[in-house]
């Protein structure tokens, strides 16, 4: 799967689970979700948690459940794309990769 | 991590006061123990005594001298009501008679649901501790959830910045908490989101989760208008409510004195036709309406007026003079820099 494939699904599950304005999350603050961004709060952020296990078929493992996750699409979309790949163990997000 | 600060001494000596307050041998004596306590503090605490001096007046307005001073007596006293309530034992037989709870058919219609309770109280309001007191006498145990920065109703800024807060303190008032509730959970601090799993569990299992509507700590703040000024709040136990399908129930606990009385009120319902951001901030804002009608009926038992955003009250003539050079030192553009500067209080009882 493409990593423009999965930034088109985790914004898919923004709109349709949390009804999240897909043009704040990429016209303001590089596209964060959180802090000066959308501000997604704990429990937005497990509401998107569960949804995003459903679409991609894997579970965060409650240490992977930190706000680093989900500062922005791109931080998910690293942490999909480590948890896809069947070669690599997953761990935190890494903003060096973004 | 320190071993301690300054501001322990502090939270020790309440801590004292609070132990204390075990040998009194009824509600009854504790209430006169807390107003001997409040009556201290309100001649002590002059720069607060001030603020909420400034701030009943602001809100309430057209007071006079004498009804504004019982009312910043009552905060005070209902400030160490509300400590040395952590060390009360469970209501007796006889103490339930000077008991009011109202509103219990909310509860129970919203535990047959069968979809969790989320029991929204304020964090400044009235007497919570007793609140929970009355509902594990009443066979009602909830799940007490607190902010990173809980110090058993002491105000910090910063629950775990010494070994003595976080060591001793915080589980001194977590210990006595744990006495009247299915259990106390503290939210972290680091940002780990764990917690969140925990909570949606509970409610999953028709659990009852208490936490305040009215906090300021969380990854979201949204701004509502309260006593004709606009408060940040945290927006989570609202989107829980949202993505659980719990029951929204504004709980408020007044102790004026003469026994607690615990009200329940009708659920809060989420506007359906809202968009999400919208129908989040109309909740939030339901709940701070129900608290804002409570506090101008009961001033006394709001604790939390000198934390307001409002205006700090003008200082003394005799301060104003001493410090006005050094004053316009700091801020030679700001004239009227005192009069607006926001009133924060870096510690004492909530």
């Amino acid at each position: 799967v493409s990593r423009g494939e999965i930034e088109h699904r985790i914004k898919r599950v923004l709109r349709e689970r949390l009804e999240i304005d897909l043009d704040r999350v990429t016209g303001r603050n590089g596209g964060a979700l959180a802090g000066s961004g959308l501000g997604l709060d704990s429990i937005e952020a497990l509401s998107l948690a569960v949804a995003l296990e459903e679409e991609f078929g894997f579970n965060i493992d409650d240490e992977d459940l930190t706000a680093e996750l989900f500062h922005s699409v791109g931080t998910i979309a690293d942490y999909v794309t480590r948890r896809s790949s069947p070669s690599s163990p997953a761990t935190r997000s890494d903003p060096d990769l973004q | 991590v320190k071993l301690a600060a300054p501001a322990d001494a502090y939270y020790a000596s309440v801590i004292a006061l609070t132990a204390a307050a075990r040998v009194c041998p009824s509600r009854r004596a504790r209430a006169r123990f807390a107003r001997l306590l409040g009556g201290a503090a309100y001649r002590f605490s002059r720069s607060k005594r001030r603020t909420i001096e400034a701030h009943v007046d602001h809100v309430l307005g057209g007071l006079d001298a004498s009804r504004r001073d019982a009312i910043v007596r009552e905060v005070f006293r209902t400030c160490w009501q509300e400590m040395l309530e952590c060390s009360a034992p469970r209501l007796r037989p006889a103490e339930l008679a000077e008991t009011r709870f109202a509103g219990r058919e909310h509860l129970d219609e919203a535990l047959a649901r069968g979809r969790g309770v989320i029991l929204w109280e304020s964090r400044g309001f009235g007497a919570r501790l007793a609140a929970k007191n009355l509902l594990a006498v009443h066979g009602y145990r909830v799940h007490q959830v607190h902010g990173p920065n809980n110090l058993g109703g002491l105000l910090t800024s910063d629950a775990s910045a010494t070994w003595v807060r976080r060591a001793l303190v915080r589980r001194y008032f977590d210990s006595l908490e744990r006495r009247v509730t299915a259990e106390v959970l503290n939210l972290p601090a680091d940002g780990t989101l764990a917690f969140t799993r925990r909570l949606a569990a509970l409610l999953e299992q028709n659990a009852i989760v208490c936490i305040t509507g009215d906090g300021q700590s969380g990854q979201r703040l949204q701004t509502v208008e309260f006593l004709g000024e606009e408060e940040p709040i945290s927006t989570g136990m609202a989107t829980l409510a949202e993505l659980t399908g719990a029951t929204l129930l504004p709980m408020f606990c007044s102790d004026e004195g003469t026994g607690p009385e615990l009200v329940i009120e009708a659920p809060i319902e989420p506007d359906r036709a809202l968009p999400r951001e919208a129908r989040v901030r109309a909740t939030m804002q339901q709940f701070m309406r129900r608290l804002e009608s409570w506090v101008r009926e009961r001033p006394g038992q709001f604790r939390n007026w000198h934390l307001l955003r409002l205006p700090a009250p003008p200082r003394p003539a005799s301060a104003r003079n001493l410090t006005a050079e050094a004053a316009q030192r700091h801020r030679p553009n700001s004239p009227s820099g005192d009069r607006m500067a926001l009133s924060r209080h870096p510690r004492g009882p909530r």
